[in-house]
């Protein structure tokens, strides 16, 4: 089972309108609400939106892990107790045993994102190894 | 061939392929639970014993195995729980279906065949044991390989009728079947002996030897009449086994066939062990019913009647005809409570998960440094390092550093941002120029601190809060819903998680940090983004421990590097990390309350002594008019500030005067500045009448802070 990683990006807060433009740009970006977006490996300054009152910040709270769809139906699947879809590419958010979650499925794998603090906590409960922390 | 045992009570005896655990224990000769009606269908508790070190097993529903060890429950009393195997872990799986059909039987499988594709059908003859169904409707499978959780769209509960079982004296002895059970122990070729089936309606009395059956007492037209024999067979009358079906009102959990069959109430009982799961006689709901507890769900927690092992599937309809005979209506039968069938903890709890706790980036880093580490607002914390009065003394005199990522963050931007946070928050905002900032108390509408923190401007529309650690997530749910109530044009980021934050306090706070490349770190509540130590920071001045302050909000990557600049670069100063103990200490001693450890749920501003943080002659905030009228009334309470000599006494102990409590301390430190303990404390309103006393020593009301009462160092 893999262990969780840092999942370093920018978090962008704007009009729905704005981020849907932004959206459509970067492929890899994930709608976490209809005003909230985040985009893996860009930096702030990398980032132009149409709302000249957006919030636009370095994100470094998130850690990510990657499961093949056998690891997921075997390893995570369990621990949720809720739908997930069953379409692909498809993104969701919920509990994951317990601990809130977002879940990116493509068609070979499956990413499972959580805030940095509270990657003990799943990685405990998912009965995976640590393999490491930010910096530590 | 070789004979295939299990063992009971320490004796090996023979069973054969194909029989339960309760078959082999009657071939033998003797009862799997030492006496009792047996229905040898799971539906009564009359067959329990340990199975495996497993206690309260059905064993009509438990195979025999080779080396299957029994021991049968003790009599009149329980098995112990000390003596259960230590919990495994067990398997949870979730699953989701239209339909969830449970029962394998006629009705079950005509419900299954007409429910389309995404239908489940739960058949306990294929090991599938449904233990409990839930609102939602969740449906609690209990399988060999795991505990399975199905969430259906709609549950159908086809599990048939169970058969009555007598109440009468004598309905504990051994050789009393129901009719299916006496055609199955039968079958089995279980030695019945002579047998006579008698009706419920004509049943008197059964008789016996040595906890056997001898006979029984019926009355008939002619009077009574006893009967010799050996087993007794009960004839069939059905009752539904709806248990399950009891678990729950949701609208799409439904009965079918038998299991929703109307049935007739059994004969009154007049005497005899009612409830045989705990014995309740009819002795018993005799002196419940003459106490008052007239109704059925009162008379079952009164005398335990349905709250055994079979959740009163042997019971209920006796206690349904007693009550009827007794009050002239026919009660309505009780809520079904899981489980349905003994579970052990191991199966209540499987994938049951405990609130979690976040850690820090900085973690690990406290725990090298030999840290305690404790639990707070949903956070591990460093309670201390080994030496909270070192680590006190390191904020007064020198330089510390303390951990405070815990704290809520939240980003606002918007061209409303001033108009929401002028609703939220009970002090001006407009007047906060760019660089600057304000501490704050965040109020419910019924005018009660329920958080606090700051507020930093960073430009005309866009600002950075903060919160306590415990109240930022409840802070961010508050502010979505009143900007969205409001429609009002603001974004929301939270921070909380994304941000580290690291608190430099002491009188050379501002000299370490000049040291780490910040000419000029911020005057007292001015903030501003700087680099420290090459980790950019958002730097804000500010003071919680009475000295001078500085919490450098930073990205949470890159905390133990931040961290470990410090600590190298306070090396010369003696600095040291200070935790949670010292930090309460030190905002103690300056009189800073910390909510909901100092304030109660209907804390006011004026209780606390805060009115100067509340502006009442804004046009609107949450809580004004709440606050324009309390404030209007006499005030009964108040936080106040009390000195003692000698240790700390317990936070949360009792203020005396004379021999009445006339309030209780919310918060104690000893301190080592003054020689003497200080404290927080609620208190009737008003000058007491007498000497204060807490922990049998003196107290005196004192002003608050203890400590710079000019408040010139955290200007420093």
């Amino acid at each position: 089972m893999p262990g969780c990683s840092p999942l370093p990006g920018v978090r962008v807060v704007a009009t729905p309108a704005a981020l849907s433009l932004l959206e459509a740009t970067y492929p890899n970006a994930l709608r976490f609400a209809p005003d909230d977006l985040f985009i893996a490996g860009l930096r702030p300054d990398e980032v132009a939106v149409d709302d000249e009152h957006a919030i636009i910040e370095a994100e470094a709270g998130f850690s990510a892990m990657c499961f093949t769809p056998s690891q997921f139906t075997t390893g995570v699947a369990p621990h949720i107790e809720w739908p997930v879809p069953t379409e692909r590419p498809a993104f969701t958010q919920g509990m994951v045993a317990a601990v809130p979650c977002k879940l990116h499925f493509t068609v070979h794998d499956v990413t499972v994102i959580t805030n940095t603090v509270q990657v003990r906590d799943l990685e405990d409960r998912l009965g995976l190894n640590r393999v490491g922390y930010p910096n530590a | 061939m070789t004979a295939v045992r299990i063992v009971v009570d320490g004796q090996p005896i023979d069973f054969q392929n194909g029989d339960s655990v309760a078959l082999a224990v009657l071939r033998s000769g003797e009862h799997p639970a030492r006496g009792g009606t047996l229905c040898l269908a799971g539906d009564c508790g009359n067959c329990v014993a340990t199975v495996n070190g497993t206690s309260w097993v059905r064993t009509c529903q438990s195979p025999a195995r080779p080396g299957t060890v029994v021991q049968r429950h003790p009599v009149g009393s329980h098995p112990s729980t000390t003596t259960q195997p230590a919990a495994t872990s067990v398997n949870v799986r979730h699953s989701h279906a239209a339909v969830a059909v449970i029962g394998g039987g006629a009705s079950g499988r005509a419900a299954f065949a007409t429910a389309g594709d995404h239908a489940v059908l739960l058949d306990s003859a294929r090991g599938e044991e449904v233990v409990a169904v839930y609102p939602g409707p969740l449906v609690v499978v209990r399988t060999a390989e795991a505990m399975c959780h199905i969430h259906a769209d709609e549950v159908v509960i086809a599990t048939g009728a169970s058969e009555l079982q007598p109440v009468c004296p004598g309905n504990q002895l051994r050789g009393i079947y129901t009719q299916r059970a006496a055609a199955i122990a039968a079958a089995a070729g279980v030695e019945l002996g002579v047998t006579l089936t008698v009706d419920l309606d004509g049943l008197v009395r059964i008789t016996g030897v040595d906890g056997h059956v001898t006979g029984v007492v019926t009355r008939g037209p002619e009077g009574e009449r006893e009967h010799g024999c050996d087993t007794i067979i009960i004839a069939t009358r059905l009752a539904p086994r709806d248990l399950l079906a009891r678990m729950t009102d949701d609208p799409a959990v439904r009965k079918v066939g038998a299991a929703a069959h109307p049935y007739a109430l059994p004969p009154v009982p007049v005497e005899g062990v009612v409830c045989t799961c705990g014995f309740t006689t009819v002795e018993d709901l005799d002196g419940a019913w003459g106490r008052g507890f007239q109704e059925l769900e009162l008379l079952k927690r009164a005398t335990l009647c349905g709250t055994g092992t079979c959740q009163g599937s042997v019971c209920q309809p006796h206690l349904r005809a007693y009550i009827t005979a007794k009050s002239g209506a026919i009660p309505k039968p009780f809520t079904g409570r899981p489980a349905a069938r003994q579970i052990t903890l191991g199966e209540a709890a499987a994938n049951t998960h405990a609130d979690f706790f976040r850690y820090t980036a900085l973690h690990d880093e406290h725990l090298a440094l030999g840290a305690t580490m404790d639990r707070f607002g949903a956070w591990w914390r460093p309670w201390h390092y080994g030496d909270h009065v070192a680590e006190y003394w390191a904020v007064r005199e020198g330089v510390s550093i303390g951990d405070v990522s815990t704290l809520g963050k939240m980003v606002v931007s918007g061209p409303d941002a001033v108009e929401a946070l002028e609703r939220l928050y009970p002090t001006t905002v407009a007047d906060i120029r760019p660089g600057r900032s304000r501490y704050v108390l965040l109020l419910n509408e019924r005018g009660h601190i329920f958080d606090d923190g700051m507020i930093l401007r960073e430009s005309d529309t866009r600002f950075v809060l903060s919160f306590t650690s415990g109240g930022a997530a409840n802070a961010e749910m508050w502010f979505r819903d009143w900007i969205e109530s409001w429609g009002l044009d603001i974004h929301v980021l939270d921070r909380t998680m994304s941000l580290g934050a690291i608190n430099v306090t002491g009188p050379l706070a501002g000299a370490l940090l000049q040291k780490l490349g910040v000419d000029e770190p911020p005057k007292f509540l001015q903030h501003r983004h700087a680099d420290v130590a090459g980790v950019s920071c958002r730097i804000m001045r500010l003071s919680f421990t009475g000295e001078a302050s500085f919490e450098l909000h930073h990205p949470i990557d890159m905390s133990v590097e931040l961290w470990r600049a410090l600590l190298e670069a306070g090396r010369e100063w003696g600095i040291r990390p200070h935790g949670l103990q010292a930090l309460f200490g030190l905002r103690l001693e300056k009189g800073h309350v910390i909510i909901g450890m100092d304030t109660d749920m209907d804390t006011t501003p004026r209780r606390v002594g805060m009115d100067w943080a509340v502006k009442m002659n804004k046009p609107f905030f949450l809580g004004q008019e709440a606050l324009a009228r309390t404030n209007a009334l006499p005030n009964q309470r108040r936080l106040v500030a009390l000195t003692v000599d000698g240790p700390a006494p317990i936070e949360g102990s009792p203020v005396w005067c004379g021999e009445d409590i006339v309030g209780q301390a919310t918060t104690t430190f000893a301190s080592p500045l003054l020689g003497h303990s200080v404290m927080l404390a609620w208190l009737r309103y008003g000058e007491p009448p007498g000497p204060l006393t807490v922990d049998g020593r003196p107290a005196s009301i004192a002003h608050v802070p203890f400590y710079d009462t000019e408040g010139l160092r955290a200007r420093m």
